[in-house]
């Protein structure tokens, strides 16, 4: 097609071809690999959680309850909510798409810290390890919040285990953010200027902002429960005038940001994506750039909302719904920067711009159902029913996900040297979109009618929308399948990527599919702004 | 010696390039430190609001001596290590050697004057808060909200400490052994910044524990 | 055995007194300036803890103590200024410690607001 496809054999060796041990797959300091490692773990306990979720949705197709024991169903979404948080969502793309990518797209050969960034690595591991432990002990029945005085005084699950393993796995994320924050600071390549940056770095950025300064008061909080959960006295036990309001508000402190650490790095995804796939320079740049850093600032003072119903000062609950409604302001001139962006531009339909508008609808509806829930007086009806559930799987696996699997799409020839089946990553965009709002939004008018979430059984008039929703599951657990298939297989048998298949700006489309270990041969030297792209030429090249 | 010790990881421009992102490194770590201590101090301001009378007269049972001189003690090993990171950058490395050992002894008083000596004490008094606390009546829920911080606020603290008393002892062997010297002193100045963090982590512990309660 | 400690600690301070004595800035040229800043440093925050430790003697009403913090707040203040040499290297960590900070006050400002603002309804034990 064009002279980016016929080029020379790289000189250098790439990445993948440095070292075909273990131990120097193990022991690599290398970004890349360590990229590698993290997909390939985050993609298992993708499908423990799916699994979990699996029996809830089972479970839910009659409704006095398909498992008979109410604690088995509570464990199960409550280890659904655990592995998928802390062990897919949290690390998803930064630690894979972003490791990978960052100190390319930054002209850099390296993170600042390598062997804190492999130290990352193990940290996660082991934290998933003595996950599965309590897991395999048990489980938990606290749901993902650990709310106490259930969690630390009348709990029967393994949640000092569980705390103890999102106290490391916090560790690890803190390791990941700090290095982003240091190497974005320190690496950039000569004449990389922050305005030089793709709109992927300033998200990173932000979220590794959140994961630094927020995830520390996680750890202090956890290990506050475990203190007490051992010792049975501590700072949030309601019988000697400690406050387990207390417990919410540090865990919200953490773990609102957190909604932002899942969903930051997929705008950044997008952000790349539309304009490569529009052929068009991305619509405000600095609007964009700038509202990541907005998104991350306002996000740490809005977390009592999730307190509305709680007996918090009516006061506070009043300030924090107004900044509520302030932290939609960023998110939607993301939304209209990425339109304006496709506005007359030559759109071309690969799986990654599939994905990427299957996030930005889905996402508008999981942003918008939030300003019905940090409305003060419509949250008292809402709160904790199904209607929040969708809410935030709208929000955290129809944005997120969807993400995930645009940038999966859209960097997986950088990655792996190879191209991916194109019909088989279309169709299973379009299954995985079917499937999650047949999922999901039968939540949205389930919930609104009243059903509670996080019960095993529910009145019988809802019994159809429970259906539709199990039913959408399972589509939705094909179209999660399918991506493990034909990325597998196209390892083995894809057609051989070109340095830039998909006519991308960017420095990381400047060095060989799949790079060499040191990324450049020659640190480059940056002096054309992002997203240059020319309308004009993509028309010439598909006429 | 020298060479190896001035050289730098591929993805840096110079020795003097990555010696000065380890510190920035270090800082953003303390950053994290301080919103961790944070969340311990919320909790504080939400244990003495709710139970103020309580609270205090668990407070007032607190070793004020033993706290006012593990905060000189602190105070001071802070100063020795600083004082060695001025003469270890003009190359006295020997005298770096003897202000951090000093600094590590002072660390190590530290932590014998209030766990093998205080925490004993406040064991023996029985003010662990729980099934035996000898603090009974009105004020025995907010006592035991304070001792619960106490115990857990100076253990976090000491794990700190003791950190600090590894990182401090693996520098005065690196140096002894000429790995660090004022050509390469970026984990020296690294393991300074923890250090000092930890007493400023004291600094603030030390009224919350031993002065505020103490109103009568 | 709070006379033996006091002992103890008045004794190591002479050591170190005498340890300090050796690096005094008319010996050595160069750092004296430095070694006696670090010095005064470590001075004026014994003389603060001495006078928060006095203050702390004096009676007054439970909701003013924490006032008390200020001195701590100055002494850390000291120490990140004087021993850490906060306004040594990369801008970046100035503005680390800012950000710390700003964020600490997030944490405290917006999570005091409710205990602070909160109205207990009493519930008669029946």
């Amino acid at each position: 097609m064009s002279v980016a496809e016929i080029e020379a054999p790289a000189t250098a060796e790439s990445y993948l071809e440095d070292g075909y041990t273990l131990r120097s797959w193990l022991l690599t300091t290398d970004h890349k690999r360590i990229a590698i490692l993290y997909m390939l773990t985050i993609t298992i306990f993708f499908f423990i959680g799916g699994i979990a979720i699996s029996f809830v949705r089972y479970n839910l197709l009659e409704p006095q309850g398909m498992i008979r024991s109410a604690e088995t169903y509570n464990r199960l979404f409550s280890m659904h909510g655990v592995v998928m948080v802390w062990f897919f969502l949290v690390p998803a793309v930064p630690v894979t798409l972003g490791n990978f990518l960052l100190p390319l797209m930054i002209g850099a050969r390296d993170l600042a810290f390598p062997r804190i960034n492999l130290l990352s690595w193990y940290l996660f591991v082991i934290a998933g390890c003595v996950l599965l432990v309590a897991l395999y002990a048990g489980g938990v029945d606290t749901g993902w919040t650990f709310y106490t005085p259930l969690s630390s005084l009348y709990s029967k699950g393994h949640v000092a285990l569980a705390a103890v393993a999102v106290i490391i796995t916090g560790f690890s994320s803190i390791a990941t953010g700090l290095n982003f924050i240091v190497s974005i600071h320190r690496l950039r390549a000569p004449g990389m200027t922050w305005y030089k940056m793709p709109v992927f770095l300033w998200s990173l950025y932000s979220t590794s902002v959140i994961m630094v300064l927020a995830t520390p008061v996680l750890a202090m909080t956890l290990l506050l429960l475990t203190f007490e959960r051992i010792f049975h006295v501590g700072m949030f036990d309601p019988t000697i005038g400690g406050d387990p309001l207390l417990f919410q508000h540090l865990f919200w402190f953490y773990s609102h940001p957190a909604v932002y650490i899942m969903i930051l790095p997929g705008m950044g995804v997008v952000s790349e994506i539309i304009p490569a796939f529009s052929s068009k320079q991305l619509f405000g740049y600095k609007f964009v750039a700038w509202c990541s850093v907005a998104i991350a600032v306002i996000s740490f003072l809005v977390w009592g909302h999730h307190m509305f119903v709680t007996g918090q000062s009516v006061y506070s609950a009043l300030v924090f719904s107004i900044l509520s409604f302030a932290v939609a302001v960023p998110s939607a001139i993301k939304i209209f920067n990425w339109l304006g962006t496709m506005h007359k531009g030559y759109i071309r339909f690969d799986s990654p711009m599939l994905y990427a508008l299957g996030f930005i609808g889905l996402f508008t509806m999981g942003g918008l159902t939030g300003l019905y829930v940090a409305t003060l007086a419509a949250d008292v009806h809402l709160h904790d029913t199904y209607f929040v559930v969708a809410h935030f799987h709208y929000v955290m696996v129809g944005g997120m996900v969807s993400a995930y699997f645009a940038g999966l799409h859209f960097w997986w020839p950088k990655i792996t040297g190879r191209m991916y089946p194109e019909m088989w990553g279309r169709a299973a965009a379009l299954i995985i979109f079917v499937g999650f709002n047949l999922t999901f939004f039968p939540q949205y008018i389930v919930g609104y009618l009243g059903m509670p979430r996080r019960y095993h059984t529910y009145p019988p008039e809802f019994q159809v929308w429970n259906v539709l929703s199990s039913a959408g599951a399972a589509v939705l657990a094909v179209g999660y399948l399918l991506p493990l298939l034909y990325l597998t297989w196209s390892l083995l048998k894809g057609k051989q990527a070109s340095t830039n298949p998909w006519h991308a700006t960017g420095l990381e489309w400047q060095t060989p599919s799949p790079p060499p270990t040191e990324n450049f041969e020659t640190t480059p030297t940056v002096t054309e702004p992002p997203y240059n792209y020319l309308p004009a030429e993509a028309l010439d090249r598909h006429a | 010696m020298h060479d190896e010790a001035v050289a730098h990881e591929f993805q840096y421009a110079s020795a003097s390039h990555q010696a000065d992102t380890a510190v920035a490194g270090m800082w953003l770590f303390l950053a994290t430190e301080v919103v961790f201590f944070g969340a311990l101090f919320l909790s504080w301001i939400f244990a003495r609001h709710f139970n103020q009378a309580g609270f205090d007269a668990g407070a007032e049972r607190s070793e004020l001596e033993i706290g006012t001189i593990n905060t000189v003690i602190l105070i001071t090993g802070s100063l020795v290590y600083s004082l060695g990171v001025v003469l270890i950058e003009k190359g006295k490395t020997r005298a770096f050697i003897m202000c951090a050992a000093a600094a590590w002894l002072l660390g190590l008083a530290f932590m014998i004057l209030k766990f093998a000596i205080e925490w004993r004490h406040d064991l023996d008094r029985h003010m662990f808060p729980g099934a035996d606390f000898g603090i009974t009546g009105d004020l025995a829920g907010g006592a035991k909200l304070f001792w619960s911080f106490y115990f857990f606020g100076t253990f976090v603290h000491g794990v700190h400490l003791a950190v600090g008393l590894g990182l401090v002892a693996w520098v005065i062997l690196r140096v002894w052994q000429g790995a660090f010297s004022a050509a390469y002193l970026a984990p020296v100045l690294v393991v300074g910044l923890y250090w000092t963090f930890v007493d400023i982590v004291w600094l603030i512990l030390y009224p919350l524990i031993y002065l505020i309660g103490r109103a009568t | 055995m709070m006379r033996l400690l006091r002992g103890a600690f008045s004794g190591s301070l002479g050591t170190l007194a005498a340890l300090f004595a050796r690096l005094s800035p008319g010996k050595k040229e160069g750092i004296g300036w430095r070694v006696s800043g670090l010095l005064l440093t470590w001075a004026v925050m014994l003389i603060l803890v001495g006078i928060q430790y006095g203050v702390s003697r004096l009676h007054f009403a439970p909701g003013l103590r924490p006032v008390l913090l200020v001195l701590s707040v100055i002494m850390a203040a000291l120490a990140a200024i004087v021993f850490m040499e906060i306004g040594k290297g990369p801008g970046i960590n100035r503005l680390f410690a800012v950000a710390s900070l700003l964020w600490l006050l997030i944490l405290l400002g917006l999570g005091s607001m409710d205990p602070f603002t909160r109205v207990m309804y009493y519930v008669h034990p029946s």
